[in-house]
């Protein structure tokens, strides 16, 4: 079925040969005769269709005004449309036998199968350059003072080795890289390995596409810098600085000790497990989570868009910083001089940790929950999702902010106890602070525990006030 | 029926719609359509042969936020509509000849209808 639009297109199209007024006119009458059908009730198709077909009406006009009408215009014929469906059927059987047949036995002719190849590397390097594509690579250490380099090879793809200026480079070779579109996807894992005898190395520095890159324990690297698209990164070797990046690939690293240690990926996940970094460590992430699990650093920053944060056993001598925006917010056992833990619309969870200086916990719309936590000093601040706190020892001070998230403390101790609450309600229970002020402009207040020994001031503007002193 | 004699017959029943009070498109397909087999693509050659003739004029009026093309008769119009009334004893007079001697009693409504 033609709406009016394409009808008229149609027509106006065949009508080319007609002077422009001649034309103009047609189309007018058929959009008017169309218009007023519709108005009479039909659908727009019905009273396409009844018009009849656009070539026969132009072919009419055409012989009108005296222009023979190209037949190629005329609708093909119930006979000539089967002829050209079984024709086009013909065409794709043969297209799809094409296929199969390249598919099972003319791509390996054409590829040939892979054979593994050995080359030793004779020439001193001190840096190592890797750029791969399909290829996973893997650095392993060996005992013997060679260096070796195994590589698959078939007809079309293969490893080209080199070294220059010290400096050891690996390129995974494609010849004809259009016909390789045309090859069945390779589901086969092809593994470059190179076996680098024990040394210091300079550097690493290697990219991948789709394969896997895995540095083996056992060596030892100033500088390492790897990055991949959908290929994983396994990272287990010694390093001074390691710098670590993937789009898609997830990242793995354990029982490592650098100096300084970056990660970052789009959508994949990190996992550090062991990790002692002198200085720095920074994880960041868009979409895939991140988990850190006994981690010490000089100080540790953690950021993800919607991915989500699981700390557990992470120590930084200075902060500690853990922002998500909606993915959730998970520290577990974790110590640092200042822990900033902040969260979005994601759900915030903190328990068993401890800050030395300041304790800073903020959420926007996501709940928030903390126990069991100790810090100088506790500021909470959130919008509109609620917090719950329980257990928490301050040595100064614990302030608490929120616009219309509630705000409920039990158990906490502190000597100067904050709390105030645009909307949100506030409940305060089993508190021992010397100073204590709590203020809400219309949320409801309940402090049913003992109150502050010397300064106490409970206000609120429109909300109600429930209070039980304790002596 | 024959597509010359049908032509010429059309061109009248055109002309006749338009006669009491100017028409467009599709209410002159209205008016005749109980009596001839007509549509909008049918009707569209026979306009543009009689605006050509001058038997026609054409004129735009808006309708309903768009333009709608209203016919009206002209005095050759109208002659040529009085023409045919006069014609027509004389086609009377011809098909009484037809059914007297080609007569297979058949009546010629009937195949006007096939």
């Amino acid at each position: 079925m033609m709406n009016k639009e394409a009808f008229l297109k149609r027509l106006n199209g065949i009508l080319m040969g007609l002077p422009e007024e001649e034309r103009q006119k047609s189309l007018e009458y058929y959009a008017e005769a169309i218009d007023d059908r519709v108005e009479d009730g039909m659908s727009e198709e019905d009273a396409v269709a009844a018009m009849g077909a656009p070539e026969a009406i132009a072919a009419q006009i055409l012989r009108d005004a005296g222009i023979a009408p190209d037949p190629s215009l005329e609708p093909p014929s119930p006979e000539e449309s089967e002829r050209q469906k079984r024709r086009l059927y013909t065409v794709l059987i043969v297209l799809i036998a094409l296929a199969a047949f390249w598919r099972f036995a003319g791509a390996n002719m054409v590829a040939g199968t892979y054979k593994i190849k050995t080359k030793a590397v004779s020439e001193a390097f001190t840096g190592i350059s890797a750029e791969m594509t399909a290829y996973s690579l893997e650095i392993v250490p060996t005992q013997g003072a060679e260096c070796w380099v195994e590589y698959p090879k078939n007809n079309l793809n293969g490893c080209e080795i080199s070294v220059k200026n010290g400096v050891l480079h690996l390129e995974e070779t494609r010849r004809l890289t259009w016909l390789s579109a045309f090859l069945p996807a390779d589901r086969d894992e092809h593994v470059v390995y190179l076996s680098l005898p024990e040394a210091l190395y300079s550097a690493v520095e290697a990219t991948s596409t789709s394969g896997v890159v895995k540095i083996c324990p056992g060596l030892t690297f100033d500088a390492a810098s790897i990055s991949t698209t959908s290929g994983e990164i396994k990272f287990y070797a010694a390093a001074n600085a390691v710098s670590l990046s993937s789009t898609s690939g997830g990242i793995h690293v354990c029982d490592i000790e650098p100096s300084s240690f970056t990660a970052s990926v789009t959508s994949g996940d990190v996992k550090l497990e062991n990790l002692a970094v002198k200085d720095r460590l920074s994880v960041s992430s868009v979409s895939g989570n991140q988990y850190l699990k006994t981690v010490r650093a000089g100080s540790v920053t953690c950021d993800a868009t919607s991915g989500h944060i699981g700390l557990s056993g992470v120590q930084a001598d200075g902060q500690l910083y853990a922002r998500s925006t909606s993915g959730n917010n998970t520290i577990d056992h974790c110590s640092a001089a200042g822990i900033r833990a902040e969260s979005g619309s994601g759900k915030l969870s903190i328990f068993s940790s401890a800050a030395t200086e300041s304790f800073f916990v903020k959420s926007t719309s996501g709940s928030a929950a903390i126990a069991e936590c100790d810090a100088a000093s506790f500021r909470f601040e959130t919008t509109s999702g609620d917090l719950e706190a329980q257990f928490l020892r301050a040595s100064r001070s614990l302030t608490a902010e929120s616009s219309s998230g509630d705000l409920h403390f039990a158990q906490c101790d502190a000597p100067e106890i904050a709390v105030s609450s645009t909307s949100g309600k506030i409940t305060l229970g089993l508190l021992t602070p010397k100073k204590f002020a709590v203020s809400s402009v219309s949320g409801h207040v309940s402090c049913p525990a003992s109150a502050g020994e010397e300064v106490c001031s409970v206000k609120t503007v429109s909300g109600n006030i429930d209070i039980t002193i304790e002596k | 029926m024959d597509i010359q004699l049908k032509k010429g017959l059309l061109d009248v029943c055109v002309l006749a719609a338009v006669g009491r009070e100017p028409s467009y498109g599709y209410q002159i397909v209205r008016i005749i359509k109980p009596f001839v087999d007509i549509s909008e693509s049918t009707l569209y050659p026979i306009l543009r042969r009689l605006e050509a003739a001058e038997c026609l004029t054409s004129y735009s009026k808006e309708h309903n936020g768009r333009l709608r093309r209203y016919y009206a008769i002209t005095p050759a119009g109208q002659a040529r509509l009085d023409g045919f009334r006069d014609d027509w004893e004389q086609i009377r007079t011809i098909y009484a000849f037809i059914r007297l001697y080609g007569g297979s009693g058949k009546k010629t409504e009937n195949e006007e209808n096939t």
